[in-house]
């Protein structure tokens, strides 16, 4: 993928969100992301990690948000490739109401 | 703690849990999460300078961007760090400041997206853990590190 800055292998981080997504199959029901600049113009990506309903009330949010946060910055190297990472979530309940293409 | 930073969080999750909760409510309860946690650090930051009377203007000097890269290069180094270690509190503390900063332009600038209730009251959880992960560490001498990076340039 050619971006305004620079070269960013896709097909790596096409398989790296796979993975994790493999890994946290039984409270993530798929992730999304799109390379992107931050509000400073800086190289970012955006994770958006759709989770299912069960794993939606804040404190297992917050412990799933602890590891796979961790997990998608070091298989995808987002440090080491120059890009700010950010992560939304989003329930599967709250996908239904908003139909939002982004998060299909 | 400073009492401000838990005004501001108290006043966060009240617009949080605000009815009827509307885009307005959530969107106010992400920005001022992020104000919470941004004076806190600030405050902490501060209380490492002797002359109390300077604190004030000293707190003036802090710059959103220069804290977000600081905090975003914290996160980096200790993102493989061992469950409850003073790496990986501070690894979390770092890690909510770079994303709530964000986060916090986004719901004060951009309404091409709706922001949802899971998101938001994630968001707020990650501010008061990130309260409590710093209590455990504060006086780690990596959390003043951190601290000083947030103001000063490394040379």
């Amino acid at each position: 993928m050619v971006t305004t800055f620079g070269y960013v292998d896709q097909a790596a981080l096409d398989s790296a969100v796979r993975r994790v997504e493999r890994d946290f199959s039984s409270e993530v029901v798929h992730i999304r992301y799109s390379v992107e600049n931050n509000h400073y113009g800086d190289p970012s990506i955006s994770f958006r990690i759709l989770v299912r309903d069960e794993a939606a009330p804040v404190k297992r949010l917050v412990e799933l948000w602890r590891t796979i946060t961790v997990a998608l910055r070091n298989e995808a190297r987002t440090y080491e490739n120059g890009l700010q990472a950010y992560f939304t979530f989003r329930s599967i309940s709250e996908q239904q109401e908003l139909g939002d293409p982004d998060w299909d | 703690m400073s009492s401000y930073s838990q005004e501001l969080l108290d006043s966060a999750v009240a617009a949080c849990h605000s009815q009827p909760q509307t885009q307005a409510t959530l969107r106010r309860a992400v920005s001022t999460s992020y104000y919470a946690l941004f004076h806190f650090l600030i405050d902490e930051a501060c209380t490492n300078w002797v002359r109390t009377e300077q604190r004030g203007r000293l707190a003036r000097t802090f710059e959103h961007k220069r804290m977000s890269n600081a905090s975003n290069r914290c996160a980096a180094k200790y993102t493989s760090s061992s469950a409850g270690s003073p790496e990986w509190h501070l690894n979390f503390v770092a890690s909510a400041f770079h994303q709530l900063q964000e986060k916090r332009h986004a719901a004060d600038y951009d309404r091409s997206g709706a922001l949802t209730s899971a998101d938001v009251v994630l968001l707020t959880q990650l501010v008061e853990d990130a309260f409590a992960s710093w209590r455990i560490i504060q006086h780690e001498q990596i959390a003043h590190d951190y601290l000083f990076s947030l103001l000063f340039r490394e040379r």
